[in-house]
């Protein structure tokens, strides 16, 4: 492992445990903003580790930037750091910089008028009631749109983070060329959620197995109950084949790159976002049952972390999305290609 | 909470080293036409199948034993290199049940605990494919809680006798050797310590009778073994007296750490992938492609346990992990390729080959999450390993 994903992972989450008490979590709900966490993560460099060291940034590989990446699913971050993280990303691919405050990537062929203006109407963008710019992504041009007048009807998913739609128009400020795979979006928009969902799954577990420690019915702790124990290593299990398989594609993008023929990348993120989107299901059933009533109270903060599952779930493509892609891999592969597919 | 349960067990991605590339085509190609004309069900019981003919022909190609000492008669080759031979052989179908206690553990054993003269002797046979070990673990009264075994050796101016039964042994009416744990102190307060392995040279001993136990498909695989004064040399004794409990335990991580822990359907799958139109319905694709994520993620961790085990790393609790995902992806197999799929599994000799092999696995697969420590006894292992026992 490299010194600076060692580095990056003891970093963030220790500053992540600090400033996200679930006091602070339920306040920023109320919000749905923290310009402080923002500013104290903007300090941290977050939202620029892949950039160059000149531009200031890390120059993290996929791998070193899923701790990252993770860790804002843990500590149900709820400000657009990771998209931040991967706007930069984008920044870098098309070698130009960004205006600060910048996070929402929009894949989208919009209108745009004499190459400088583009109108838009219903777009969606994640914190958009906040957003100065945003990045629009074709596969060989990243553009700047800097967001003028514009009606925002506000919205947020059932993570409470915004999902604000925005109508109006923008003015191109800046742009860069990419030599990228058209659905780009589509494949880093779902290695994002598959990072965050093993995330906050890890806390969903950590949760779990503390409370059944400490919670005493009949005499002992729960966790000396056998079935809870086999719920808790199942949950256990679960949780870390999504770090495994999600940690697989981001070593598949560093290798293999997002370019238009990068199969093997496609593969291990259709592979991580399906198994990902697909253990939602088991690891928010256990993780509540363990926690009985008190879980299912806004008090307790389990749900900061499970009301984000279920929202990434379907989030840039659902198990089902992402099993229909493998599906037509496999059966094309047929009988003596299928084993090569998984292997590759 | 920085520090994570999850922190405690990691699978690092690990990729085969690119030059093993060509080995895994030569073992391809050999095993296409080694397998010519097998039977599918045959072909569908994979590392249960018993073919010495197909083990001599791998043995003589230098693919059992490949990690043992050149010395004794091994290839001195990698983990890394057995890996490849074993995936593909699974993929394939290919019956290795004859040399795969053998190859995976017994050898092991022998280089690690064995006399000189035993490595000599029982070494070369093993790598050239002409020796079929069996394991002497469970007893009638002793399945899952197996340190409450009470087959015992005692010794005596010629050696050891032995006296007992051993139930659910595979081969062992067909083994060459066996590598048995018998209790040789009844001291109560010893239960795990009292344990000793010992390795039986079947041939050789009178006193044992293997009755073969027909299973629910009318197979004959697994056996009641008894033990009547059955008498043992004094170099039997396998490694130390005592720590039999300790060394099947190190054997346990072999047998619980490879492919053969989710593959064991993967040739059912490439034949109901076969058998499915490419423009089926949509949820057909979606469900299959779960399917598919599962084995992708699964090769990935079951390929960094080898890689960690490569490494000189003993990661118990990871390879538990995936012993018990691995099982659940592999049983539930035949019954989802019958769910999705409108051909009816059928009897040897009846219906299409993929019909065939359904037909077989979806009623052996019961035994799947019996084998080598049941999903109880895994999460168990997982509990004590996330600190809840």
């Amino acid at each position: 492992m490299t010194e600076l994903h060692d580095m990056l992972e003891d970093s963030v989450n220790r500053v992540l445990q600090a400033e996200l008490s679930w006091d602070v979590l339920r306040q920023t709900e109320q919000t749905c903003w923290s310009q402080n966490l923002w500013d104290e993560l903007k300090d941290l460099g977050l939202p620029y580790l892949f950039l160059t060291e000149d531009n200031g940034g890390l120059d993290a590989s996929w791998r070193d930037a899923y701790v990252a990446l993770k860790a804002c699913g843990r500590y149900a971050v709820p400000i657009p750091i990771t998209e931040a993280i991967i706007a930069n990303w984008y920044a870098r691919q098309a070698n130009i910089v960004l205006p600060e405050n910048t996070w929402s990537i929009v894949r989208e062929d919009l209108t745009t008028n004499n190459g400088t203006t583009v109108t838009f109407n219903e777009l969606s963008v994640p914190w958009g009631r906040h957003a100065e710019h945003f990045l629009l992504v074709s596969k060989d041009n990243l553009k700047v749109v800097r967001l003028d007048s514009n009606n925002i009807s506000k919205q947020e998913n059932i993570g409470r983070d915004p999902r604000d739609l925005l109508s109006g128009a923008g003015e191109i400020i800046n742009q860069g060329e990419l030599n990228l795979t058209g659905d780009s979006v589509l494949y880093v928009g779902a290695l994002q959620r598959s990072s965050q969902i093993s995330g906050a799954a890890s806390m969903a577990l950590d949760l779990a197995v503390n409370y059944s420690a400490d919670r005493e019915q009949f005499g002992r702790p729960l966790s000396k109950f056998q079935t809870i124990q086999h719920y808790l290593s199942d949950l256990t299990g679960l949780v870390a084949s999504v770090e495994a398989i999600t940690l697989a594609a981001c070593v598949a993008l560093d290798e293999y790159g997002l370019e238009e023929n990068s199969t093997n990348t496609f593969r291990a993120i259709a592979a991580a976002k399906c198994r990902a989107s697909d253990s939602v299901e088991k690891i928010s059933r256990l993780s509540h049952q363990v926690h009985g009533a008190i879980g299912f109270t806004y008090e307790y903060g389990l749900h900061y972390v499970t009301r984000r599952l279920w929202a990434w779930r379907t989030e840039f493509g659902s198990s089902n999305y992402w099993g229909s892609y493998l599906g037509d891999l496999a059966i094309n592969a047929g009988d003596t290609g299928i084993w090569p597919l998984v292997t590759k | 909470m920085i520090t994570s349960i999850t922190d405690q067990i990691s699978f690092p991605p690990a990729s085969l080293p690119k030059e093993l590339e060509p080995l895994r085509l030569e073992v391809r190609t050999f095993l296409e036409t080694a397998l010519e004309g097998m039977s599918p069900v045959k072909r569908s019981h994979s590392w249960e199948a018993y073919d010495p003919d197909f083990s001599a022909k791998l043995g003589s190609k230098g693919w059992i034993g490949m990690t043992l000492p050149k010395e004794y008669g091994g290839h001195g080759r990698t983990f890394f290199e057995r890996y490849v031979v074993v995936e593909e052989c699974l993929v394939a179908g290919a019956p290795t049940a004859f040399h795969w206690v053998a190859d995976r553990q017994s050898g092991q054993l022998i280089i690690k605990y064995g006399t000189e003269s035993q490595k000599k002797e029982i070494i070369p046979k093993i790598t050239s494919g002409k020796a079929c070990f069996a394991i002497g673990m469970s007893e009638p009264n002793s399945g899952s809680d197996l340190a409450s075994l009470r087959c015992k050796a005692e010794k005596n101016s010629n050696g050891w006798l032995i006296n007992g039964t051993k139930i659910w042994t595979s081969n062992a009416h067909r083994a060459n050797y066996m590598i048995a744990l018998f209790r040789t102190d009844p001291d109560p307060s010893k239960k795990h310590s009292g344990l000793s392995q010992f390795l039986i040279d079947l041939e050789k001993t009178q006193g044992i009778t293997a009755r073969p136990i027909k299973n629910l498909a009318g197979g004959e695989n697994f056996n009641e073994v008894s033990f009547v004064d059955a008498e043992l040399p004094f170099d039997a004794l396998i490694g130390v007296e005592g720590e039999g409990w300790k060394q099947c335990t190190e054997e346990l991580a072999l047998e619980r750490s490879g492919p053969e822990r989710y593959l064991s359907c993967f040739y059912l799958l490439r034949k109901l992938i076969a058998n499915l139109e490419s423009n089926c319905d949509q949820s057909i694709k979606a469900r299959l492609g779960k399917q598919i994520a599962w084995a992708i993620t699964l090769r990935n961790m079951s390929l960094s346990i080898a890689a960690q085990l490569e490494n000189g790393e003993s990661p118990t609790l990871a390879a538990s992990i995936v012993k018990d995902l691995g099982c659940q992806f592999e049983q539930e197999l035949p019954g989802f390729a019958q769910e999705i799929c409108e051909l009816a599994p059928s009897l040897e000799g009846v219906g299409n080959e993929y019909q065939q092999i359904l037909g077989n696995l979806i009623q052996v697969v019961p035994s799947f999450s019996l084998r080598g420590g049941t999903p109880e006894i895994m999460r168990g292992i997982i509990a004590k390993g996330i600190g809840l026992r």
